[in-house]
């Protein structure tokens, strides 16, 4: 079993259509695919409550149309707090999703974003940080692994799997190794060599999903980053499905 | 299976295992791939490439499958006596040249020079447009990628010299289509093309004829590579153009040297 921990699903492209990407994994033997929409016809960092709900209209409309193969995370911003803590109720506390998503409206450290980081805690729902340490300047907003600490040192009953650890990179696995409900997932970028491996050595395989960050990014290549890397056959299983499965409690 | 681009060498920013001759080729080997086109990671840092070059060719002198690429800057005054000594001392195959991190124009007079040059001696030349994510690269040695509309408009005037894009990505590949698929003269390897389904999407755009096989190891992780390729689905044909064939065209494979 493979599970896919990050990916995007809408209906902006004929490429981030869910049974175009279920098609897709499946023939590089991934079954389930944990996704979120970041807007219905784009992607969109500062999303209005309309916006909102029809992403996540997306992601439900998929649980509903393939339960085997999909997991809903529930994309939300900071910016609308009301908002975003009823989207919770509605797709996670009264629906089928199991997650939260967090993008670029602030950043993990933001105050704003306590709020919903306390209503994961109630709901025992991970939430899902995009984080990159980018050498050429990252986004307004956009976090940084420390960034994602800040968030992860206050409320340390929160589970937090932190998006992209190509883009975190050597420092961004040093910055996050200290705290245990850091999850961390294998996409964002290129199938640099020797990465993996030294994350498995700095936080342990116990904090690694596989992710791949599809449409944008492909299965395959990005599951050579995993089924190719130098690690424990047990290390393997945990990355590809076994810790996907546990903190997600599906 | 024939990896068109390949490297041995020191990183200057991590460590890179797989990165002398004897481990590439047996990393190669263990995924089925036979031979490789390599060249030296330090020809990108070093004043002079051409000491680079050196190292490598006699490193590779044990190694008949792993052929040296050999790393050239038409900046400096002495490209063309370094052309001639990898052509006729070493058992050199193609050129590659990395206008973003030596810092000239490919369209210069001076590299038209040696593109030109490479035709004479029945060399193609491989122009990478990038070594690693500009994102992810150190802060003191950030170097943008090179613009892969360069590459063309040297392709369009100078049509009997053989041209392989290096590092090509997905969304240049697709913009730039229409220009590529009319150049004979030029080849892109896929080592840095990545999408849902890619390599599929890129053979209904393109055709098989200019596609190379390539890891970008040991930079990158040689599955990923492999499985590009299992995911496609290819047909025989398919395959063996990709993989093979291809190359011993763009690289005069059936020349004796």
């Amino acid at each position: 079993m493979i599970i896919d921990s990050h990916v995007h699903i809408g209906r902006w492209s004929q490429d981030d259509a869910v049974e175009v990407l279920i098609g897709s994994a499946s023939r590089s033997g991934i079954e389930v695919l944990m996704v979120s929409s970041l807007g219905e016809r784009g992607y969109m960092s500062h999303p209005t409550r309309e916006e909102m709900v029809s992403a996540n209209n997306c992601v439900l409309e998929a649980i509903e149309n393939f339960p085997e193969n999909i997991r809903g995370i529930c994309y939300v911003t900071p910016g609308l707090p009301e908002e975003s803590l009823a989207e919770i109720d509605r797709c996670i506390a009264s629906g089928p999703m199991v997650g939260i998503k967090l993008w670029i409206a602030a950043k993990a450290s933001d105050p704003g974003v306590e709020p919903i980081a306390e209503k994961a805690i109630e709901l025992n729902a991970p939430i899902l940080q995009h984080a990159w340490y980018k050498m050429t300047g990252n986004m307004e907003n956009e976090s940084t692994p420390a960034d994602v600490v800040v968030l992860a040192r206050k409320f340390p009953g929160l589970h937090i799997h932190m998006a992209h650890l190509y883009g975190a990179g050597y420092r961004g696995i040093a910055d996050i190794a200290p705290y245990p409900n850091i999850y961390v997932d294998t996409s964002g970028g290129d199938p640099e060599a020797a990465v993996l491996e030294y994350a498995v050595r700095g936080i342990g395989a116990e904090r690694i999903l596989f992710g791949s960050d599809a449409p944008g990014r492909g299965f395959a290549v990005q599951l050579g980053k995993v089924t190719g890397a130098d690690i424990s056959e047990d290390a393997r299983e945990m990355i590809l499905w076994k810790n996907a499965k546990r903190i997600y409690s599906l | 299976m024939i990896d068109v681009s390949a490297y041995t060498g020191n990183w200057h920013f991590r460590p890179l295992p797989g990165s002398t001759p004897q481990d590439l080729l047996a990393r190669l080997n263990a995924h089925g791939i036979e031979q490789a086109f390599v060249s030296p990671i330090e020809g990108i840092f070093y004043d002079e490439p051409q000491l680079a070059n050196e190292m490598l060719c006699e490193k590779l002198r044990d190694f008949p499958s792993l052929m040296p690429v050999a790393v050239l800057n038409p900046d400096l005054p002495n490209w063309q006596r370094n052309l001639d000594i990898c052509c006729e001392k070493y058992r050199v195959r193609a050129i590659k040249l990395y206008p973003n991190y030596h810092r000239y124009n490919l369209n210069s007079e001076k590299a038209r020079s040696l593109l030109k040059a490479a035709d004479e001696r029945n060399m193609p030349v491989i122009v990478q447009l990038r070594v690693q994510d500009v994102r992810a690269q150190n802060p003191l040695c950030i170097v943008p990628d090179v613009d892969v509309r360069s590459v063309i408009e040297a392709a369009h005037d100078i049509p009997y010299t053989r041209f392989v894009i290096g590092a090509i990505k997905w969304a240049e590949a697709i913009s730039m289509a229409k220009e590529i698929t009319e150049l004979p003269n030029v080849w892109m390897e896929i080592s840095h093309v990545e999408y849902t389904d890619c390599l599929r999407r890129l053979i209904k755009i393109y055709g098989t004829r200019q596609l190379l096989f390539a890891t970008h190891a040991p930079f990158f992780v040689i599955k990923s590579a492999i499985l590009k390729l299992q995911e496609a689905d290819l047909s025989g044909d398919e395959y063996n153009a990709i993989t093979r064939d291809n190359a011993r065209t763009a690289f005069d494979l059936c020349r004796g040297k």
